[in-house]
């Protein structure tokens, strides 16, 4: 979430008797300041393991508590982070130091550039979340390269299901990351006929050919509300740049994708439609679970009978028949835009679903 | 725009559309039963086939 500079003076002004409170205090050096975990990770450098240096942590080091603050506010309140244990990474001892001092006089100011440093960060961090867990789970991607990713700046948008991101003949500046949602790529015929070429969820970047394939030539749409987050091409550029590595991962990713555009032909050309929408829903299904969005035995599968006819090339009537179809076979059920599976072994013969084109290991 | 929703009477067994379509011109509510009808036909040839060839 974008945090415009009135927020951060509000959240200043309503939670500055609790800070200026362990400000006044006591020095850096008091304990007090262990009550806070006050990221800067904008400074790489690593703490030492002396005690007294781990006064200020990263929100990385965060326990569930703040993150999930974090999804119903732009600002954690600094008892969510209190919670946390402050281990990972942040900003030298000395440097804060030099830094806390050095803005005695104007505690507010300060505490206003440490809650937008804080806030930003944390924003960061949940965005980019999804994306790490996907990119490690697919290729080898070391520490300096997750944060190298983690540092790229990011805009934070939420969009209504529906709405375009992207349309085909637009020249995007820059790539969009779904922190939140589901979206899907289309192409429309001139008769006004959609094909749905791909689904997407969180953790994933669909445009991220946008990067080196100038003009878009399809459409991206969201299908839920999403909270999405938009890094610009020239910080991409910059960090594949530096860290070939992310460049090599990134291109990875996007030739993934093609192997996920080459099954979906072969799905709309040769299966019949039972299976076309089995095969859909278990490839759906093995995604998310490498995001941990596969909890028990409902996931989501938030696609309408007219989006899925237009996922699997037929109408919705048809569609509308072959979801009722895999219903009174006992194979799946449907529930508001979320899906459970009935029938395992059913699922996995109609579905003819080798996971192969996932590509869901390095060493594949 | 009318709403048109498309039921399918199958073998004794009817498969109700709750969703619905929203069409307007006569030609394309035509055209949806009648492509609908032929791609649950190919369907069936396919399955048909598969069955065969096992």
């Amino acid at each position: 979430m974008a945090c415009s500079p009135s927020r951060v003076r509000e959240a200043a002004s309503t939670r500055l008797p609790i800070i200026s409170g362990a400000l006044s205090r006591g020095t850096i050096a008091n304990a007090q300041w262990r009550l806070f975990g006050f990221p800067w990770s904008s400074e790489s450098a690593r703490f030492g393991q002396s005690p007294q240096r781990q006064i200020l942590a990263v929100p990385r080091a965060c326990p569930r508590a703040a993150s999930a603050a974090l999804k119903n506010s732009s600002l954690i309140s600094p008892v969510a982070c209190a919670a946390s244990r402050h281990t990972g990474a942040g900003i030298p001892f000395e440097a804060m130091r030099k830094r806390l001092l050095g803005n005695r006089g104007k505690p507010l100011q300060f505490l206003i550039i440490l809650l937008q440093s804080w806030s930003s960060t944390l924003t960061n961090e949940s965005i980019t979340n999804m994306l790490i867990r996907r990119l490690r789970t697919i290729s080898a991607l070391d520490d300096q390269d997750v944060q190298a990713v983690r540092l790229l700046p990011v805009v934070v948008k939420h969009y209504q299901p529906g709405q375009a991101i992207v349309r085909d003949g637009e020249r995007p500046a820059e790539c969009c990351l779904i922190s939140k949602g589901f979206c899907v790529r289309s192409k429309t015929t001139s008769n006004g006929k959609r094909q749905i070429l791909s689904i997407h969820i969180p953790g994933e970047i669909p445009d991220l050919q946008s990067l080196h394939l100038h003009v878009l030539d399809h459409d991206l749409t969201t299908l839920t509300e999403c909270t999405l987050g938009f890094i610009s091409h020239v910080s991409l550029r910059e960090v594949t740049r530096r860290r070939p590595n992310v460049a090599e991962i990134f291109w990875r990713d996007t030739l993934i994708d093609a192997a996920l555009f080459r099954d979906w032909i072969v799905n709309v050309g040769q299966r019949p439609a039972p299976s076309r929408l089995a095969h859909i829903i278990v490839e759906l299904r093995e995604r998310l679970k490498v995001i941990g969005q596969v909890q028990g035995a409902w996931f989501e599968m938030p696609l309408t009978q007219e989006q899925i006819g237009e996922a699997m090339g037929i109408t919705p009537v048809h569609a509308n028949r072959t979801v009722k179809q895999l219903r009174d076979d006992n194979v799946l059920e449907f529930r508001r835009g979320s899906v459970r599976v009935i029938d395992e072994q059913k699922l996995l013969e109609l579905a003819d679903f080798d996971g192969l084109y996932l590509h869901q290991k390095p060493s594949l | 725009m009318p709403r048109f929703y498309f039921h399918i009477v199958e073998d004794g067994r009817v498969i109700t559309d709750e969703e619905g379509q929203e069409l307007i011109e006569t030609d394309a509510i035509r055209m949806e039963a009648v492509e609908t009808g032929a791609s649950i036909a190919r369907d069936g040839s396919s399955e048909g086939a598969r069955a065969g060839s096992s």
